[in-house]
């Protein structure tokens, strides 16, 4: 199927966004002495990890950074904190949300939007 | 009864020599011989949890997967196949094996030995004894896969559940993309995001989870005729987002509550 270049942007930051939730939750649920079982669930990020990198290779320029890098960036950030506070509304506890925009930048680098 | 003996060289013809004293194999009797390291097959005992049909040469494949896999790792608790190759019929594409083990070990090289000693493209998990058990209390995935599998040895299937609910709301994350996604993703991709939430589903609601049990809810909440829609990519996409919208959001909130309670077990 044919996309276009915006559609692809969209459905790249949807699943960066669940990568980066999935990496700061699994620091709230596991940084309590189970490391193992952290690391368990670590490879479970993979999925929306492998398609959002999907997406990025089909995004022109695949191999250098994206000229929407900035504007990218800011999307996540913002998805990123309402999917966090919309369980710290719930009552979740021990959510970093410090950690977002290092979080996102590390997963924007990985996959060489930045 | 079995001798291991090595083979001499002989001037004309090579020969095996073997003791006088023995029980059986009397002068005169035709043997058979093979070698005794390499890829002969050990007769080698299994156990089946959930598995009512399988194909005889599927577990003759199994067995000898077990006998390689003992031949390049020692220390092992447990060797357990899941999947669809432990369904009935031959639509799999590999072999999902779970080893147990304590040590660290090189799964790569595990699994590069099978593929080139029996041809078996396998995919392998490696877990620890207390990863397993923490599994199964808490991680409906495990309950699903290890509902139906055939296992080396003797493991207790049945451990209490104790409902961590951040845990859960980390596995319902699996399934959050399937609607944004929907287009992009395979039929295989689409059930197996179902299957996920359902399985957390099921869990929640303290039922039994295994393959059918998921497959029946699926079809259940739906309303599918049966599982291979979703499977070979032909559902009706604006009629099946609306309740799977629907069902998420119904299964994230029973979470957030969970959470919100503050109740990490039960």
């Amino acid at each position: 199927m044919v996309q276009n270049r915006s559609r692809l942007i969209e459905l790249f930051i949807g699943n960066a966004v669940n990568v980066v939730v999935h990496r700061i939750l699994e620091k709230a649920v596991f940084d309590f002495g189970t490391a193992e079982l952290g690391e368990k669930y670590r490879n479970e990020t993979l999925n929306s990890f492998e398609i959002a990198k999907r997406y990025r290779e089909k995004i022109n320029p695949a191999d250098k950074v994206l000229p929407e890098a900035v504007e990218v960036r800011e999307k996540i950030i913002r998805r990123v904190r309402a999917e966090l506070e919309l369980r710290i509304s719930k009552g979740y506890s021990g959510i970093n949300l410090g950690s977002v925009e290092s979080e996102v930048d590390r997963v924007l680098g990985e996959m060489g939007v930045v | 009864m079995v001798i291991i003996s090595r083979i001499s060289k002989g001037s004309k013809m090579d020969q095996i020599y073997i003791p006088k004293n023995r029980a059986g194999l009397g002068v005169g009797s035709y043997v058979l011989i093979s070698p005794a390291s390499g890829k002969q097959v050990r007769e080698i005992g299994v156990y089946y949890y959930g598995v009512r049909g399988i194909e005889p040469i599927k577990v003759r494949i199994i067995k000898e997967i077990f006998s390689e896999v003992e031949r390049l790792i020692h220390n092992w608790n447990n060797l357990i196949i899941t999947g669809s190759f432990v369904e009935e019929g031959f639509g799999f594409r590999d072999v999902d094996l779970l080893i147990v083990s304590d040590e660290k070990i090189n799964t790569k090289i595990v699994e590069g030995a099978v593929s080139e000693n029996l041809g078996v493209n396998a995919h392998i998990l490696l877990v620890s004894e207390k990863m397993l058990a923490a599994g199964l209390k808490s991680d409906p995935f495990y309950l699903l896969i290890l509902s139906k599998c055939i296992a080396r040895r003797r493991f207790v299937y049945n451990i209490k559940r104790e409902l961590n609910y951040k845990i859960l709301d980390l596995h319902l994350l699996k399934s959050r993309n399937l609607s944004e996604n929907f287009d992009s993703l395979s039929g295989k991709d689409k059930y197996n995001m179902v299957r996920n939430a359902v399985a957390i589903w099921l869990f929640l609601k303290n039922e039994k989870i295994g393959v059918e049990e998921v497959n029946k809810e699926i079809r259940r909440i739906f309303e599918l005729k049966s599982v291979e829609e979703i499977k070979l990519n032909i559902l009706g996409k604006t009629d099946f987002l609306k309740k799977y919208k629907r069902f998420y959001n119904n299964v994230f909130e029973k979470i957030m509550k969970g959470v919100k309670n503050g109740a990490k077990s039960k």
